[in-house]
């Protein structure tokens, strides 16, 4: 949710003459002695002046940027909507009748119910512009249409069973989950392609950054399939059986399923298990829905229990509980939280923020079971796809009034809607970019630097000893050409070094191996002395020995760097990856018990 | 009860005429724009591809001489011209605009053009070559009297001076040529009617006549030796030949044969290299000054176009030596493991010059310490044979016996780019034009190559929203440039076999040699002494005079 949207719909100001005062408001903060946010000093980071100097202007031009972003974006910010009670009010008591009488005429032609009682229930998609509506009846009949004009677009009988429905990367094109198979419709309604990786279907969520086409199907799969090339990127068996429920977590594409056995799990086309697995109900989750920023989550489950939860922390937020089981379940821009239950939509406002007492809104429906809910970006309007038809409410204040005009818009030309459609293509992300934290993208991995540096020096020291080791043969096998005063001065400099900082285990472990060189050169040293009987061979045997002792030295030293690298590794797991605090409390606290657990096993 | 919803009106949001821009709002939260960093991730992927994908640098072969190029000028005041010296002894002058060849002088010396200059401020230029003699030219004076008369009357002096060299030597040519072939109207005949030839000519005065005529006279066609190619790649222009009508101003009689010539940049003075160097003035017959030190050739001899006085000139004893014209002496000498080829003075650090040597590298030197230099270039694979300074000294091109130009940033080691052609072969000279938008090459196959200087650069004039969109890929390219795919695909270039075999040849060896000295280290005894800069590594000495 927005935070600054937010605190605007707590205290709604006029968009009048916001200029004016704005620029004043700003000089007399920097008078207070408030520095302006581009001014900030960099730190003194590099050596170089002329880097450093850069690196300031960089920093510079950057946090100037950011300011006059987000000047640019207040000045064309527009007004959210809002329901205040007045008095004795409640706007518990609002219907969706007397709201049409308090609104005005656009708004009230958003009220509206198709009356459809034959071919549901309905699933629902708003597409990406927000201006046409697909709706799925369970019975085959499929139909597009702009909801705000009324204009019929497309309508088909499919003669089998539709699970769900769901818009493309825009409006052009839709998909939906049959008996069999999925097929992909253009706006004609006429059938383009029918998707035989995906059989039996039962939810469908498209990634517009991605262009993944999922589904959840029977037999516990899970299929990815890129629209734009028609490849089926991935296909797990999540042996978690059908998923009751099926969304995704806008901020980071990850997949959410709801289960039989009480848990949501998380995942990415990349991974064939799950990323997350959390025990969110204690019966099976019928629905499930995640806010737009990422950052929470609710769950319905069979226990008649409504689960916020917090998924950068995997926490519970609150519990709210309702009379008979929720079947669906969405959460709005600015985090209205719409529940359904049979004869029932409620909508809780700012719920994830801070506990409610009672619903915002609430909407006796004609019927036992509401199949979806979903909010109409960019309004404040409800879709909601139930057993007799289709029905629209209005919620003030749920959608986010600021849309951007280079995403899906609902003002956009055929011209820019086509434009789009290229920039989308060229700008496809890779599926092995979804991860839980998709902003590791662009920062420094710190831990793979330190890993080369560790891999560089064991590196060399390697190539340095294949070479001693090299020459060492060589002069045993050519004529003895030793510099014996040269070598013992290294030996004795790095005997130096290793009782410096060696442990007395692998000092016990030179000694005894060079016992052991000693015995076997003294025998050797011996039966050569026979057979030659000149002291060339003593003197060469000598030289043989100390490098040997200088292999075992670099030995250590390749120890040391390999018990170096797997403290760095420890101490790696040790810290989370995501080092934002909040959003890694769980994991780190389960990890350092392990490890904790394990230091005091390690004797003292 | 109070309630506000969002309502929004369709006039509000879209353009009342067609003509008008379209309402575009913006939402810069992350959460209407999710992905932003991997997103900008894939545009730079995709804007370092774009650089490649327009990467085709090669704009032009000027073709016209029949031997191998060995020296290029450029006039420091005309962008257009271009000054090209054969081993047979022909001079050319080249418009770069039109491509073709203006002016030529067959037998401009026996035997090779060793270095031709142009005179700053002037119509003329210098040519020396190895028949010991230096000639200077005035392409504007080859024009018959009546010729130039009719020229001055029609034109006016005001006129006259504003034409740049180039057009001003092709002018020369033309009129010449004119005269000389007045009676041959075949040509024009064949491409216009008679009637349209008299309307022309009714709007057109006598001087644009005669640029006209030039491209339509396809009369010549028998006489020329090639076609030259426009830039939109039609073969419209003839190239022309005035045999033996072309005599130079004056010629001065050395002693050697000359190796190169420059001029000084504000007196009329120049400099010419053989086994001495020798400080001419254009009004005297002999030089006003010789100086030497010790070497037997010369190769080349430079002007500092900043410290205007002071000289530079590489010989075959490996040596650099530096000259100052106001004490008429050398002040500083260096010996260099290999020979220096070429050097070229940076425009904008007086203090800073670049030595193409034949051990494959360019070394930056600076002229107060000549004991070691401030940057080596790598990259070439054999000797490089010429080096140039871009005119805001930020970028150097280098040619070399490997047949390839390679362009380095001042401030590194390795090559921003190298360009080859299948035709070409060893590149002896190379030339930044003037403008910084432009490469030429002069090579062993006989044609002046013009390149791009950034590959992928468009040419031509382009709308403000490709500019900064342009700009926009080139900041991203930047940011994301040390990352493995964008880097892979920056760096991606396709080598000449040829190339590529002698380049892991010598990598080999430089691994070896490296070793070796790694094993002298251990065994030396006193390794940190046995270490040598690998800047001060090629300098062999430095004597002060």
């Amino acid at each position: 949710m927005d935070e600054s949207s937010d605190k605007s719909l707590a205290k709604p100001q006029p968009t009048a003459n916001r200029g004016k005062s704005g620029g004043k408001a700003v000089g007399a903060r920097r008078k207070a002695g408030k520095p302006r946010n581009y001014q900030k000093k960099t730190p003194k980071l590099l050596k170089n002046k002329y880097a450093q100097k850069k690196l300031e202007y960089d920093d510079i031009t950057k946090r100037q940027a950011a300011v006059k972003a987000r000047v640019a974006t207040s000045y064309t910010a527009e007004e959210a909507g809002y329901m205040v009670a007045e008095g004795a009010e409640d706007t518990l008591e609002v219907t969706q009748d007397k709201l049409k009488e308090l609104v005005d005429i656009n708004t009230a032609s958003k009220i509206f119910e198709l009356d459809l009682p034959m071919t549901g229930p309905f699933a629902l998609d708003y597409s990406p512009d927000t201006n046409m509506l697909l709706i799925g009846g369970q019975k085959g009949h499929v139909a597009s249409f702009d909801w705000r004009k009324g204009n019929l677009r497309s309508e088909f009988q499919v003669d089998e069973t539709v699970h769900d429905v769901h818009w493309l990367h825009n409006s052009t094109l839709f998909a939906t989950a049959q008996k069999k198979y999925a097929y992909i419709y253009n706006y004609h309604g006429q059938e383009v392609h029918c998707l035989r990786g995906h059989v039996k279907p039962r939810q469908l969520e498209f990634l517009p950054f991605h262009l993944l086409l999922v589904s959840s199907c029977d037999f516990s799969r899970l299929v990815y399939q890129d629209v734009s090339i028609g490849e089926i990127v991935a296909s797990f068996k999540t042996n978690l059986g059908v998923s009751r429920a099926m969304v995704q977590n806008p901020w980071n594409a990850t997949i959410n399923l709801a289960h039989n056995n009480g848990t949501v799990t998380m995942w990415s086309p990349t991974v064939a298990k799950p990323l997350v697995k959390m025990l969110c109900h204690r019966s099976p989750v019928d629905a499930v829905a995640v806010d737009p920023t990422g950052h929470y989550m609710a769950t319905a489950g069979q226990d008649n229990k409504v689960n916020l939860w917090d998924i950068r922390t995997y926490k519970k937020l609150n519990t709210y509980d309702t009379k008979q089981a929720a079947t669906a379940l969405s959460i709005s821009q600015r985090g209205a939280l719409a529940v359904s239950s049979p004869y029932l939509t409620c909508v809780w406002k700012n719920s994830f923020k801070e506990a409610q007492a009672k619903p915002y809104m609430q909407c006796s429906m004609s019927t036992d079971y509401i199949k979806t809910l979903k909010f109409c970006p960019y309004e404040d309007v409800l879709g909601v796809g139930h057993s007799k038809g289709f029905s629209s409410l209005v919620i003030p204040g749920a959608g986010d009034p600021n849309f951007d005009s280079y995403m899906p818009n609902p003002f956009n030309t055929r011209k820019q809607r086509q434009e789009r459609e290229v920039q989308q293509l060229l700008e496809k992300l890779r599926p092995d970019m979804i991860t839980l934290d998709p902003t590791f993208i662009g920062t420094l991995n710190e831990k793979s630097d330190e890993r080369k540096e560790l891999d560089r020096k064991k590196k060399d020291l390697a190539d340095r000893q294949a070479r001693r080791q090299k020459r060492s043969q060589r002069s045993t096998r050519g004529a003895p050409k030793s510099k014996p005063m040269r070598i013992e001065a290294a030996d004795a400099s790095s005997g130096d070094e290793v009782s410096d900082h060696e442990t007395t285990i692998v000092a016990g472990d030179h000694q005894s191996k060079s016992d052991e060189d000693e015995n076997v050169t003294a025998d050797t040293f011996t039966a050569k002395k026979k057979r030659k009987g000149r002291n060339s061979t003593l003197r060469k045997l000598e030289t043989q020995r100390q490098r040997q002792s200088m292999d075992s030295r670099s030995n250590r030293q390749v120890e040391r760097l390999d018990r170096d690298q797997q403290r760095q590794d420890r101490k790696m797991r040790n810290t989370p990856y995501n080092t934002d605090a909040a959003q890694s409390d769980q994991p780190r606290a389960a990890l350092s018990r392990f490890y904790k657990g394990k230091r005091t096993n390690r004797p003292s | 009860m109070k309630v506000k919803t969002i309502s929004r009106s369709v006039q509000e949001h879209s353009r009342s005429r067609a003509s008008d821009n379209h309402v575009m709002r913006r939402n810069i939260t992350t959460t209407h724009n999710p992905f932003q960093r991997a997103r900008e991730y894939v545009r730079a992927v995709n804007a370092a591809k774009i650089d490649r994908m327009f990467a085709k640098p090669f704009v032009a072969a000027l073709d016209g001489h029949v031997d191998g190029v060995y020296c290029l000028a450029k006039h420091p005041w005309d962008l257009n011209a271009v000054i090209s010296g054969s081993a047979d002894g022909e001079i050319r002058i080249w418009d770069l605009a039109s491509q073709q060849s203006v002016w030529t002088a067959q037998q401009a010396h026996q035997g090779m053009v060793r270095g031709t200059c142009a005179i700053p401020k002037s119509r003329r230029f210098l040519s020396v070559g190895n028949d010991r003699l230096v000639k200077v030219w005035h392409p504007e004076q080859e024009m018959t009297d009546s010729a130039a008369h009719r020229s001055s009357d029609n034109a006016g002096k005001g006129k006259q001076s504003r034409l740049s060299f180039a057009e001003r030597a092709r002018l020369a040519a033309l009129e010449a040529q004119e005269d000389n072939d007045s009676n041959d109207e075949s040509g024009d005949e064949r491409l216009l009617g008679d009637s349209d030839r008299e309307a022309e000519e009714k709007e057109m005065n006598d001087e644009d006549q005669a640029l006209y005529q030039y491209g339509s006279q396809q009369g010549f066609l028998g006489k020329t030796r090639g076609l030259v190619r426009n830039w939109d790649g039609t073969q419209t222009g003839i190239e022309r030949h005035r045999l033996g009508a072309v005599q130079p101003v004056a010629t001065f009689q050395g002693e050697d044969s000359f190796s190169a010539v420059d001029h000084h940049r504000n007196q009329s003075v120049f400099a010419t290299s053989s086994s001495v160097i020798s400080i001419w003035d254009i009004n005297r017959s002999q030089p006003i000054k010789t100086m030497e030190w010790g070497a037997d050739t010369i190769n080349t001899v430079k002007f500092n176009q900043t410290e205007v006085d002071i000289l530079a000139s590489c010989g075959t004893d490996r040596t650099i030596i530096l000259y100052d014209l106001r004490t008429q002496s050398p002040l500083t000498k260096v010996v260099t493991s290999l020979k220096t080829n070429a050097i070229s003075w940076n425009p904008m650090e007086a203090f800073t010059f670049a030595a193409a040597n034949e051990d494959h590298n360019v070394y930056l030197f600076d002229m107060r310490n000549l004991s070691r230099s401030t940057r080596i270039m790598k990259g070439h694979v054999s000797a490089v044979l010429d080096v140039d300074y871009s005119p805001t000294g930020e970028e150097l091109v280098t040619g070399s016996y490997d047949r390839t130009i390679r362009i380095f940033s001042k401030n590194d080691h390795l090559s921003r780019d190298m360009y080859h052609g299948r035709r070409m072969q060893r590149v002896f000279c190379v030339k930044y034009t003037m403008d910084d938008n432009f490469i030429l090459s002069g090579s062993d196959d006989g044609n002046v190559r013009i390149w791009k200087a950034r590959a992928s650069q468009k040419l031509g004039p382009i709308r403000n929203k490709e500019k900064s969109k342009q700009e926009y890929n080139e900041k991203l390219r930047n940011r994301y440039k040390h990352l493995p795919e964008v880097r892979r695909v920056l760096n991606n270039r396709s080598v000449p076999s040829s190339v590529s075999k002698a380049l892991n040849k010598k990598l080999t060896m430089l691994k070896s040699e490296k070793r070796r000295e790694e094993n002298r280290k251990i065994y030396a005894k006193n390794p940190d002494g046995e270490h040598k800069s690998e800047y001060k590594k090629s300098i062999i000495q430095v004597t002060h005079k």
